[in-house]
């Protein structure tokens, strides 16, 4: 195999450039003449029937150029689940569930009219808490739906029972993960723009236009080719933006059509806090078989997600959570029983690792406090257990790469795991936990697709087009696409133009979830460029009078391999092949669809990605018993992505992961009152680290060169979240003692642990 | 009620008619189309509207544009100098400062005022320079390294 | 925000005047950084803004070894960290200074907007009770000097009448041989307030305590010196026991709430490690 040119190296973001210079348009910076400003009504109970809305007086404002109420938005629709509307017309169901919208002629004017917009409503009881919404004779939430349980996702393989009887020990603990947010630097936004011939042009920051496509021409009932969704460069998504956000988005689409002028709307940080669905709520039980060797002999974890008051990613994320947690070790035997639980509360939605952080942070930190319990070194007991290459899992995923132990063992080697267990300092701690993500994932049942698209075009003077359905939300998604096909082609990087986000232009796909850009749509763009590339190669064996197969392509020119000097560049084979008679131009493309399967819908088993990525987290930390405050010392977070395509960008990736771990681990939550208001929806209030507060992180990149993604790439971004508030625990409870589980797990919370822990002992 | 204000921005006079309560954010996105200064938080929380004031680095989010009077401000689109990108603004791309690149403007002209008043800074001062400027896809620490080797080539 | 009418003045007499013709429906501005926030919010809708920044000579930061540090109603964070006499003599107020906000933020803030909003969980009254500072205050009808712990009346609520101006905040030199240290103990390490802060002031001599001050933030409606616990220290022999016994004291002066923060129960144990951490760090 030749050495790779492109592929592996340190490549600079194709797209920094314009970053730097703030050229960069965000979908924030759009505007379009004439544009109107669009702002929603919502509700201030968590629970009641809508009576009657009068919106005349708003409508009789001046600068007012239209009002809307659900009439007028008669849209069914969701992720999974269809049990949204865009503007209610019978109930809400949280506070903040939009009523009515307005376009005005500026924000000031839109937020005046809205309140003079009244609403009668009769208040109904309303549910916060997940465990009480499923008791016999809570409020119903959705009609039809029993107990308020709108997914019940199982696994269940082999024979738990049996196994526990089988183990030595048997424990059982309990785990709660508090709601996070993403945080997206651009917040949500939208402008929808009608033409006279019934065209719709949304711009929107989305992290999936084609499928927001279909959704909005569906919805409408309007064909596809009458829906331009253009993304620009997007400001983050994680996860955030993996679906459309429908209140905003039809309110804007539908006040754009009834005022006949675009509108955008656009969020303000607290409603992009409240309204851009987190990271949901779980409360977990997890019961692990083991025996005294410590082979784990089999898992049983309940799960209740608080889906909030509608379902979005809802389901999808109970589903992988117990998933994932039957491909990371090899007991065979496991159950798992989700319930995604409607409750009158703000709704969570997709957030990076889509379920599988919280779950994994249960199952890691027991664990962990297993290796406590017996005496064993929580390394050793990973290993032992660990799945590796060649397995098929209790989930039925077939892992045809797997670095889980390289991984292991590298992070456990940065964090000196050996030296420092062997001489432990006071107030300090070291604490581990692994984890495994899917790259592209065949999860939602019925939909036996997983794909991307490419498109290619070379140009006369052998620059090259590319058009990709996967979004570059800032994960880097575009360089590496633009990395494989320089490689493929054996054109240089900067000769290639990347673009996604335009519907009309770029293919379609599934954009950009699940981890699967660099391999799925890295498939896609491998697949076209071969295609482009054997196309210049038949040209040019018609030219230079040779067989294709004897010749190569690089640095934008072909040549002879037996005979190097013979050459022609690319740029004179395109042209050649262009201006002849019944010439052709090189142009190639191709739908990509991952080899994953659909889960048997009986055992919840199936091979349900094309390939698993690994990692593992070690944290040093050291305590200040007198404050409870927790120093970081060291993170290492060593990741198996298959190959690094661009070295640079995963390491970046991964060490922005750890920020949103930690910040998981010790200071971010979504604080809710007792009618589900956000108390702390500013950045002052809702706790993201800043630059003072990262500790030093070592990203350690473990390449096990995957057969199936190009040049064996694995997916990064989601993998890297994982591991991260379980080895922070781990850590903590080393230092101190005690296993502080209740997350964020910040000062105050170590501290008054360990006050109480003091008095038990002086009680005794 | 508007009024009549001259605000020197990149070198190049504008004569705007505000209303007292315009921040210079808004002004300068809305009325003069300068798009690289970002809108996150719109409460001084976040950094990313970073602009200079006289050499200084404030957010524009709690700057009246009244109150921009008489300085000489800089937004991200002055920093590249006739096509070429700042030695700050190169050492950004070259050290995979940028990912989502919603932050960076802020970021640059917060390490643009920073470098200028401490040309050497140790690893420590140049977090605590960029600590009122908040990233959520980088973890700072690329960006960090990408104002220590912009330090070794700011000459100015 | 709500369209306001804007006033710039050029002497704190005129600042005044339209203070009082306001009647409480106008508001000063300086640096901006908290007032606008509470605009944006809409937590407060004045008529009228008096900007302070016309005003001339209130920038200043004047030092003498007889009156101290004269420190104007506009002069900034940022120029506090600058200031030689502020490194060199007052220590806490420089440690103040560092830990507020962002670069951003002390650019614009100015001493005199964190006194005079009033927030419990203000940097800049720990230091300044600590060193016993006062706030010069030019009203319509005269001006008159109080002492800086005088200036709050409760949350968010100063001591100022109507058609007054805090102009100048007085800092006098401490006595020879006070060392002192000053903490915010926040949830972050940048662009956060403070769960408990603590300025403290320790002088010795020959193995006792000579004068301790301790100043609280953010466990009470306003900034306060826990008199008490100065006194248990005051002419008694230096004793770890007596110093742990301080903490304990000073936490019984407080009145901490629970808030998005923390607990009033962590408050109180923060108060006893930090003011023993405190002063064993202003002995060394």
């Amino acid at each position: 195999m030749k050495d790779l040119d492109f592929v592996g190296k340190d490549v600079p973001r194709v797209d920094a450039e314009v970053k730097v210079t703030g050229e960069a348009i965000f979908s924030v910076d759009v505007t379009v003449p004439n544009m109107l400003w669009g702002r929603m009504l919502r509700s201030p109970l968590p629970h009641a029937r809508i009576l009657n809305i009068d919106t005349s007086r708003a409508e009789r404002m001046a600068g007012v150029k239209a009002v809307i109420t659900g009439e007028e938005t008669p849209f069914v629709f969701g992720v999974s689940h269809m049990d949204q509307v865009p503007l209610q017309t019978e109930k809400v169901r949280y506070v903040g569930d939009p009523v009515a919208a307005v376009a005005a002629v500026d924000v000031d004017t839109a937020l005046e009219a809205l309140e003079r917009i009244k609403v009668d409503y009769e208040p109904l009881p309303a549910v916060f808490d997940p465990e009480e919404a499923m008791q016999a004779g809570a409020p119903i939430i959705h009609e039809g739906i029993e107990r308020n349980i709108a997914a019940n996702p199982c696994y269940n393989i082999g024979d738990v029972e049996k196994a526990f009887q089988e183990a030595d020990h048997v424990f059982e603990d309990r785990f709660e993960t508090q709601r996070v947010a993403h945080v997206c630097p651009e917040p949500h936004n939208c402008t929808a723009v009608w033409d006279a011939s019934g065209k719709l042009t949304f711009y929107y920051c989305s992290q999936m236009p084609s499928v927001s496509r279909v959704q909005i021409s569906k919805a409408l009932g309007i064909p596809e080719s009458k829906v331009r969704v253009i993304t620009n460069h997007v400001g983050g998504g994680f996860g955030s933006r993996a679906t459309s956000k429908f209140p905003m988005d039809f309110a804007a689409i539908v006040l754009a059509r009834k005022s006949g002028r675009p509108v955008r709307i656009e969020y303000a940080r607290d409603e992009e806090f409240i309204f851009s669905t987190f990271r949901h709520k779980f409360i977990m039980t997890v019961k692990t078989g083991i025996k005294k060797d410590g082979t784990i002999t089999g898992r049983h974890i309940t799960n209740i997600c608080d889906n909030g008051a509608y379902c979005d990613y809802g389901p999808v994320v109970t589903n992988v959570g117990g998933a994932m947690q039957g491909t990371l070790y090899r007991f065979m035997n496991y159950r798992y029983d989700g319930y995604t639980v409607y409750t009158n509360l703000p709704y969570g939605g997709a957030m990076r690792g889509i379920g599988n952080p919280q779950v994994h942070y249960a199952g890691e930190t027991q664990l962990n406090m297993i290796a406590d319990r017996l005496g064993m070194d929580p390394l050793e007991l990973r290993l032992k257990n660990a799945v590796r290459t060649g397995d098929e899992t209790a989930s039925g995923a077939k892992l045809k790469s797997c670095g889980l132990v390289e991984c292991l063992e590298e992070a456990a080697e940065k964090i000196g795991w050996k030296e420092k267990r062997a001489n432990p300092k006071p107030n300090r701690g070291l604490g581990i936990a692994c984890g495994v993500h899917f790259t592209g994932v065949r999860l939602s049942p019925g939909i036996d697709a997983d794909f991307a698209g490419a498109t290619m075009t070379v140009n006369d003077d052998g620059s090259v087009n590319l058009a990709t359905s996967c979004v570059d939300i800032g994960s880097g998604s575009s360089t590496a696409l633009t990395q494989i096909a320089a490689e493929v082609l054996g054109i240089e990087v900067d000769k290639i133009n990347t673009i996604f986000g335009d519907t009309e232009t770029c293919p379609m796909g599934w954009g950009s979830r699940a981890s699967r850009n660099t391999a799925i749509g890295g498939m896609a763009v491998q697949k076209a460029a071969e295609d482009a590339r054997r196309q210049i190669l038949e040209a040019a064996g018609v030219k230079m009078e040779v067989h294709p197969d004897d010749l190569e392509i690089r640095n934008s020119t072909v040549f002879v391999k037996s005979a190097p000097g013979k050459s022609m560049s690319v740029a004179d084979v395109v042209r050649f092949n262009r201006y002849r008679k019944d010439g052709q131009a090189v142009m190639a493309k191709y739908h990509w669809d991952a080899p994953s399967q659909l889960a048997d819908p009986e055992t919840g088993r199936g091979n349900f990605s094309m390939a698993f990525s690994f990692g593992a987290k070690a944290i040093e930390v050291e305590v200040d018993p007198g404050t409870g405050q927790v120093h970081i010392l060291d993170v290492a977070a060593s990741q198996d992505l298959g190959k690094a395509i661009n070295p640079l960008g995963a390491m970046g990736q991964i060490e922005g992961a750890v920020h949103m771990g930690l910040g998981f681990a010790m200071s971010e939550e979504i604080a809710l009152d007792e009618t589900g208001r956000m108390k702390n929806p500013y950045l002052l209030d809702y706790r993201v680290l800043t630059s003072l507060d990262m500790p030093p992180v070592s990203a350690i990149l473990v390449e096990t060169n995957d057969p199936i993604g190009p040049y064996g790439a694995k997916g990064v971004g989601e993998m890297a979240t994982i591991g991260t508030p379980d080895a922070f625990v781990s850590a903590v409870a080393e230092a101190t003692g005690l296993y502080i589980t209740d997350l964020p797990v910040t000062p105050e919370k170590v501290l008054l642990a360990l006050k109480r822990k003091k008095s038990k002992k002086k009680a005794q | 009620m508007k009024r009549e204000i001259t605000l020197r921005i990149n070198g190049e006079t504008h004569k705007l008619e505000v209303e007292n309560r315009r921040t210079l954010l808004e002004v300068i996105r809305e009325d003069l189309q300068l798009l690289g200064t970002k809108k996150m938080c719109d409460m001084g929380e976040c950094g990313s509207c970073t602009v200079l004031l006289d050499g200084m680095a404030v957010n524009a989010c709690l700057t009246l544009a009244v109150d921009a009077r008489g300085k000489k401000i800089e937004t991200i689109e002055g920093v590249a100098q006739g096509g070429n990108l700042h030695p700050i603004q190169k050492s950004f791309v070259d050290k995979g400062a940028v990912q989502c690149g919603f932050c960076s403007p802020g970021m640059i002209m917060t390490t643009k005022a920073f470098l200028k008043k401490n040309p050497h800074p140790t690893e420590e001062e140049a977090k605590t320079a960029i600590a009122g400027n908040l990233c959520r896809c980088t973890g700072y620490v690329r960006i960090v390294d990408a104002i220590l080797s912009a330090a070794d080539s700011v000459k100015e | 925000m709500k369209e306001f009418e804007m006033y710039e003045p050029k002497r704190v007499e005129e600042a005044c005047d339209l203070l009082a013709k306001y009647r409480g429906r106008a508001r000063i501005l300086a640096g901006g950084t908290d007032l606008l926030v509470e605009l944006k919010r809409g937590w407060h809708k004045p008529a009228a803004l008096i900007n302070l920044k016309t005003v001339k000579g209130l920038d200043k930061i004047r030092f003498t070894k007889n009156e101290g540090l004269r420190i104007g109603a506009m002069v900034t964070w940022a120029q506090l960290l600058d200031s030689k006499p502020v490194s060199r003599h007052y220590p806490l107020l420089r440690m103040a200074a560092e830990h507020l906000g962002s670069m951003q933020i002390r650019n614009t803030a100015t001493l005199a907007g964190n006194i005079t909003q009033a927030s419990p969980a203000a940097n800049g009254p720990l230091p300044l009770l600590a060193y016993d500072a006062s706030c010069v205050i030019q009203g319509t009808n005269g001006g008159r000097t109080i002492p800086v712990e005088k200036m709050f009346r409760g949350v968010r609520k100063n001591a100022l009448k109507k058609g007054e101006v805090l102009t100048e905040i007085c800092v006098p030199l401490p006595a020879a041989g006070f060392k002192g240290t000053y903490y915010k103990f926040a949830l972050r390490r940048a662009m956060d307030l403070a769960v408990v802060g603590l300025g403290v002031l320790v002088k010795t001599r020959g193995g006792t305590f000579d004068e301790v001050r301790i100043a609280l933030g953010s466990v009470a409606p306003k900034p306060f010196r826990a008199r008490n616990a100065e006194k248990i220290l005051k002419g008694e022999k230096i004793a770890d026991q007596l110093i742990r016994k301080a903490g304990e004291t000073a936490a019984a002066q407080c009145s901490p709430i629970t808030d998005l923060r923390a607990s009033k129960e962590y408050r109180y144990e923060l108060v006893k490690e930090l003011v023993y951490k405190g002063i064993k760090e202003s002995l060394v």
